[in-house]
């Protein structure tokens, strides 16, 4: 066993409880992240009884060695990218705990969660209105993206 | 005396015992809802020590004291789940045990010395996940949650450099008149500290103690043997010199004798169970040794 740095420490209890413990929906590609703890993938599914019953999504998480002072870059992957007033079609989400308001208390866990309650907020299935612009411009590491949140209904 | 009175009687004596740190909630009516109180361990009024705290709710039935009432611990600060669970079997025996008398007066007691006696945080600091030990330097904060000096420090430094690199992407008539204002990782609240202080504490225990690596007995007995095996192979010629054959002309004999799946059986030295047959030429080991694992199959 080599020295493993905080963050991998961090990152290590925070597997074995989402493994063990997992919120309803969700799971973890347990196999690659025990390979690369840095990058996870997440299998969600959508809630009963909202627009998403029956999908499934993916998720990836990216680490820094930052982390947990630094927020994961999360990101929707895979062939079904959620249709959402604030995913975009290249798997980006718009949302505040993701940036501005990550703070270390927060976990894979309460991240999945929120996401999982963003999505089941939503009352109309659509992409966000400036989609194909931010598509074309973004870079690839939405973290780099100055968002503005504004809407705080779905 | 009446069911009414004898609960005034109960409430006046405990306001006058705790005086502002108790609170009478009546309904419409003017019949008392609730009685709560946020209980903190006994320090010689030394509010800094008391590192754990918790709201005490009761709600009276109609026909309190002859019914029980119905207790509710609410805000636990520096408590896990496993100590709640015990507080509350506690004041449940108490209820029973004080069922037609006062109790309230009791239940506060009850809870105030069972958090006298644990009063070191039982949770996990939010930061790094691991727990407080005997030595640890933490912080309580205003807000009363909990974290290693050395995870806040660290939370404060970053967000602190953060916000600073934010305002400078900034135009000048865009920044915040405001300075940095550090907050709490789990409720956001403001919170007040010295982050040079905070700086110089060392790593959490468990977490500092978790990264040590000792080699065990069970690992001296398996690299000694590890080193046996290595000896023998390496005089029996197993083990090839790289460098030294790279300039030797290699040479394949393809003769097909049954005699090397035989030997292959034969384990030798009951270390060198699963090796290749001891040969005397290091270069036609690598031939026979593939050689043999074919036939055997056959």
């Amino acid at each position: 066993m080599t020295d493993m740095s905080p963050s991998e420490r961090r990152l290590q209890k925070e597997l074995m409880s989402l493994i063990k413990d997992p919120p309803p929906g969700v799971s973890v590609d347990a196999e690659q992240a025990e390979q690369n703890l840095l990058q996870w993938t997440i299998h969600m599914e959508g809630a009963l009884g909202t627009l998403y019953e029956g999908e499934q999504f993916q998720l990836q998480f990216k680490f820094s060695n930052k982390y947990p002072f630094d927020s994961p870059e999360v990101t929707f992957v895979g062939s079904n990218i959620p249709i959402h007033p604030h995913v975009y079609s290249n798997g980006h989400i718009c949302l505040s705990i993701l940036t501005d308001d990550w703070s270390p208390a927060l976990s894979v866990q309460s991240v999945c969660l929120s996401i999982v309650s963003m999505l089941s907020s939503c009352k109309d299935k659509q992409r966000p209105p400036d989609n194909t612009f931010y598509v074309k411009t973004c870079s690839k590491n939405p973290k780099k993206t100055k968002w503005w949140y504004h809407d705080d209904s779905v | 005396m009446s069911q009414l009175e004898r609960v005034q009687e109960e409430l006046e004596a405990l306001e006058a015992i705790f005086m502002d740190d108790i609170s009478i909630i009546y309904n419409e009516r003017g019949c008392v809802d609730l009685v709560k109180s946020v209980i903190f361990p006994s320090t010689a009024n030394e509010v800094d020590k008391q590192y754990v705290c918790v709201t005490l709710e009761v709600k009276l039935p109609e026909d309190y004291p002859d019914s029980k009432p119905i207790i509710a611990l609410k805000s636990p600060r520096g408590l896990d789940d496993s100590t709640i669970d015990h507080l509350h079997n506690e004041i449940q025996k108490k209820c029973d045990e004080y069922l037609g008398q006062p109790v309230i007066y009791e239940l506060i007691e009850l809870i105030r010395e069972n958090l006298t006696e644990s009063n070191l945080p039982t949770c996990q600091c939010a930061v790094c996940l691991y727990g407080f030990s005997d030595g640890d330097s933490f912080t309580k904060t205003q807000c009363f949650h909990y974290f290693h000096n050395y995870c806040l420090a660290n939370h404060l430094i970053i967000t602190g450099k953060h916000f600073k690199e934010e305002q400078e992407k900034l135009p000048a008539w865009k920044r915040s008149t405001k300075a940095f204002q550090a907050t709490c990782p789990v409720c956001r609240d403001a919170i007040y500290c010295d982050v040079d202080e905070l700086k110089t504490a060392l790593p959490p225990r468990e977490l500092d103690d978790a990264q040590k690596f000792e080699v065990t007995h069970d690992l001296k007995v398996l690299q000694q043997k590890m080193q046996q095996l290595f000896n023998y192979q390496k005089s029996k010629g197993g083990i090839i010199d790289i460098e030294a054959e790279e300039n030797k002309l290699l040479l394949i004999t393809n003769s097909n004798d049954s005699q090397v799946a035989d030997d292959s059986v034969d384990p030798g030295p009951s270390l060198a169970n699963n090796i290749a047959p001891p040969l005397s030429n290091g270069l036609q080991t690598r031939h026979q040794r593939h050689y043999s694992k074919y036939t055997s199959n056959r």
